[in-house]
């Protein structure tokens, strides 16, 4: 018995003993499940990666602006079409005027809060604007569009929605469908749990889960997407802990923001607010009753009902959850009945403006990864105001691909090209094209096609030789004759004219404009190459430059990007201002964080950079830019420069008018001759490309230290207008000859007291 | 060439001296010179609004963005604005404590700026105390004489 009784005793004491061991356990277990229930929430950050938005469109009397344009616009911004455009994101037509509803955004000067505007086109031109109810409005802008999100190290994106802005009805259906009990459970329902039973019976197989919200949050949030039972095990007291430790409506508006509806190639759409603009172009709030339903219907299995891969299974069960919707009295009969009749109105994945600049995008990553680390970028949600100017960048594109198309059709000399255009005042670069297929993503020619500039660089050599005026001015002869330069190794550089003839004594003014090799090689050695190579740097080249000869001919090599960079201080008159591609970060509130200003920093001698954009200006007029004429408007004063690489393998063409910069490149990736030339095949994209968008004149006014000085036709004494052969100059005081003919007044411009004065000061 | 132009300086400068102090003296009645119109933004240009709007922020000490309203006036400027606007990013940088901003955007201020003596003579003082403020005394000197002299002109 005592046996007995001790054995009865040690087992029940085992128990006792095992019991305790597996409370402790499981309190344990349920204490480190409580912890990771807790950290993870509350310490959760979204993963928000940074969004890049393109400039927004400034609306004003007088901007260059016609239907065609608003057509492109009101597309690519997904607005709908709709009579009086009572709602943000709509917009209507009636004749020559435009409604549109814009729908507002944040920015570092506050932003603009939705508005409706009413836009009178007239000549291509903006010829009124107005707020809807008739009181003149001075500048409006629509809100910029999103070009791109940026999240190195992870690809999960979403929209942070607030459930305070998340539509109401969204909400309703979302539960009427997957958990009508939300507001009464602890986190499980068993009366769920069991009407799933029933129904996997009577089906046959698995097909609900029963789980709570609550659980599906779990499930996404801690635990692997594979059905495993330990999973199972887990996701219940976890879901009782989550729902022990917080709010109803915190859990909601998780579960709203972390579902997984969707994958947009290595992007995982994430919530319900990025699946809104990935599925239908708009933002959530904009959205109706047969969205929802489908959005909320997609929960079930994201891959399975994809309304662009299988719209049939997709549409059957939007209207089921549309029809739970109505029988749980979330939406009337009629609302029903509406939303049965509309289509999915799913938009295709390509044909925005997210994503389809990658060129740009590119440009824009790379400025960011300078300042700021990637876990910001990737999790902070901050927002880029980017100075992509979309239909800039659209009529470049345009401009390259049509021209590329006709001079080689379909790709079969393997042509390819690329543009930058910038506004040098602000330093903004406005379009970036890197490959006549503009929405590749594979190679950046803009930023990356380093190659050789040709002539391009003859206007370094220019601004280097006018900044010794006692030495130099535009009337004076150079040599444009055959020459050698003796070179290491015994080699020697003998530059040849594109026309393989020289001209002899040319004024250093023509041997710009006709773009005559030996003029200018003769010129470039004279005035020093270190010279030549210090005045490159001063405009902004930052690569290595060879103190080669050829360097005066553009055996330096460029990328369309850097000769962006590096034409800037010429189209501003000597001042360098660094190009950006951003202009401000603001943070996930929408609250300034960093600016990008516009600064300028004076780099060449300023009247003689007049001289050098003067002379570029006669290349247009006179010389080897001459082609363009008819392209732009008769009265538009551009300038700018050709270039030819040898063998014809790159053709360039960079320039500006008042108020933008271009540059054109085309060739081949190879390197292989492409029989190209500056003139014929990069101008005609630079004219259009500057063509598409509004131009204002460069300034011929000289400065203070310039005056107009007629020459004689050796460029060696001062003349009279009239007199035969003579031509008019601007000159740097400085370089005044003392020496005149005996023809006709001496100088024929700043006379005077204030002349006089200037004379003396000088 | 270089020589006789150096040795002229003295004598050119002597003589500005006497002329000077014959108009001084002169008896002939002195016409006041019209005066030029002011150097501004048109009010009806898209620009002024913007203009006003970047005022009012810097005089609620929002820099950020009284900048960012600078830099959209300039994106929508007309020609012969844009000396104004960088006069005005040129002050809000001299008051942001960026001098040195402050004087390349006075200078490119006056690159653009119309044949308007006092205009030029105000860009100059800027440039001079943004030049002050970095220490640079000769630069400040050289851009206060430019000033002064602009301000002689009729």
């Amino acid at each position: 018995m005592p046996k007995n009784v001790s054995s009865s005793f040690f087992s029940r004491g085992l128990l006792i003993k095992a019991t305790l061991v597996f409370l402790v356990l499981l309190l344990v277990g349920l204490a480190w499940l409580d912890a990771l229930v807790r950290s993870r929430f509350d310490s959760h950050q979204w993963q928000l990666p940074a969004r890049v938005y393109a400039r927004p469109v400034e609306l004003y009397n007088g901007r260059v602006l016609d239907m065609a344009h608003i057509d492109r616009l009101v597309a690519l911004m997904r607005y709908r079409e709709e009579a009086g455009a009572s709602t943000p994101g709509s917009w209507a037509r009636e004749g020559n005027t435009v409604l549109l509803h814009t729908r507002g955004f944040r920015d570092s000067d506050g932003g603009e809060p939705p508005r409706r505007i009413r836009l009178r086109i007239s000549n291509g031109r903006v010829a009124g604007l107005a707020s809807a109810d008739g009181a003149a409005v001075p500048v409006a802008r629509l809100e910029p569009m999103q070009i791109g999100s940026i999240h190195p190290g992870h690809s999960q994106d979403r929209i942070l929605v607030r459930l305070a802005q998340t539509p109401p009805e969204l909400v309703e259906m979302l539960l009427a469908v997957e958990d009508r009990q939300f507001y009464e459970h602890h986190g499980i329902s068993f009366r769920g749990l069991a009407r799933a039973t029933l129904a996997n019976l009577r089906a046959g197989g698995l097909r609900q889960g029963g789980s709570t919200l609550t659980q599906q949050l779990v499930k996404n949030f801690w635990l692997t997407r594979d059905r495993t039972l330990s999973r199972k095990l887990l996701e219940i007291p976890m879901a009782l802990l989550l729902e022990l430790h917080y709010e109803k409506p915190q859990i909601l508006e998780t579960y709203l923001n972390e579902v997984y509806l969707g994958q947009d190639g290595a992007r995982a759409i994430h919530g319900m607010g990025l699946a809104a603009q990935f599925y239908f172009g708009r933002p959530l709030e904009e959205l109706e009753a047969h969205h929802y339903a489908l959005l909320v219907g997609m929960l079930k299995g994201p891959g399975l009902y994809d309304p662009r891969r299988r719209p049939e299974r997709a549409r059957a069960r939007r209207d089921l959850v549309l029809r739970a919707s109505h029988a749980e009295g979330v939406i009337s009969e009629a609302a029903l009945e509406r939303a049965l009749a509309r289509p999915l109105e799913v938009v295709p994945r390509t044909g925005g403006a997210l994503y389809a600049f990658p060129a740009f995008i590119d440009l824009v990553r790379r400025q960011l990864a300078r300042d700021y680390p990637p876990a910001v970028l990737s999790s902070d949600g901050l927002i880029i105001h980017s100075t992509l100017d979309v239909l800039a960048q659209l009529a470049a594109e345009d401009a390259l691909a049509k021209a590329l198309e006709t001079r080689d059709p379909g790709g079969a000399s393997a042509l390819t090209g690329a543009v930058v255009m910038t506004a040098p005042d602000q330093g903004d670069v406005l379009a970036v094209v890197g490959d006549r297929r503009a929405r590749s993503t594979g190679f950046n020619r803009a930023l990356d096609a380093v190659r050789p500039i040709g002539s391009l660089a003859k206007p370094a050599v220019v601004q280097a030789a006018l900044e010794q005026p006692r030495r130099y001015h535009l009337a004076q002869h150079v040599m444009d004759e055959p020459f050698e330069v003796p070179l290491a190794h015994g080699q020697v550089w003998a530059p040849k004219n594109f026309d393989d003839k020289s001209q002899g004594a040319i004024p250093m003014l023509d041997a710009l404009a006709h773009s005559r090799n030996q003029g200018m090689a003769s010129l470039g050695m004279e005035v020093g190459l270190d010279k030549v190579i210090a005045t490159l740097r001063r405009l902004g080249v930052q690569r290595r430059i060879p103190a080669y000869p050829s360097i005066l001919l553009g055996s330096l090599e460029l990328s369309p990007f850097e000769v962006a960079v590096m034409y800037q201080p010429l189209a501003t008159g000597g001042f360098r201002t660094p190009l950006r591609s951003i202009t401000d970060v603001l943070d996930l509130g929408g609250e300034p964080m960093a600016r990008y200003p516009v600064s300028a920093d004076p780099v060449l001698d300023q009247d003689a950079a007049f001289l050098t954009q003067w002379s570029m200006i006669q290349v247009m007029r006179e010389g080897t830019g001459r082609g363009l004429l008819g392209v732009l408007p008769a009265d538009i004063v551009v300038a700018g420069k050709t270039g030819t690489s040898d063998g014809f393998r790159d053709a360039w063409f960079a320039g500006f008018s008042g108020n933008h910069l271009a540059v054109v490149w085309v060739g081949r990736d190879d390197n292989q001759s492409a029989g190209v030339t500056g003139s014929n095949a990069a101008l005609p994209i630079w004219g259009q490309v500057m063509a598409s968008v509004p131009q204002r004149s460069l300034r011929e006014t000289a400065p203070p230290g310039v005056e107009w000085v007629w020459m004689d036709a050796d460029g060696v004494r001062t003349s009279g207008e009239g007199c035969r052969d003579a031509r008019r100059y601007p000159m740097m005081t400085a370089s005044i000859p003392q020496e005149s003919t005996s023809c006709g007044e001496r100088r024929d411009n700043d006379e005077g007291v204030r002349g006089w004065f200037r004379r003396m000061f000088n | 060439m270089v020589q006789a132009h150096v040795q002229l300086m003295p004598m050119r400068a002597a003589l500005a001296g006497l002329l000077l102090l014959l108009g001084a003296c002169s008896v002939r009645p002195v016409m006041p010179p019209e005066p030029l119109p002011p150097v501004e933004v048109a009010d009806t240009s898209p620009a002024a609004s913007l203009l006003a709007a970047a005022d009012s922020a810097r005089a609620r000490n929002e820099y950020s963005a009284a900048g960012r309203y600078l830099e959209r006036a300039l994106s929508v400027s007309q020609s012969g604005e844009a000396t104004v606007l960088y006069r005005k990013l040129a002050e809000l940088r001299l008051e942001e404590d960026k001098p040195r901003a402050a004087e390349g955007l006075a200078l490119r201020a006056l690159r653009e700026a119309p044949d308007h003596p006092q205009w030029q003579a105000e860009l100059w003082t800027l440039v001079a105390e943004a030049r002050d403020r970095q220490g640079d005394e000769a630069g400040r000197d050289a851009a206060r004489d430019n000033a002064e002299r602009l301000q002689q002109e009729p």
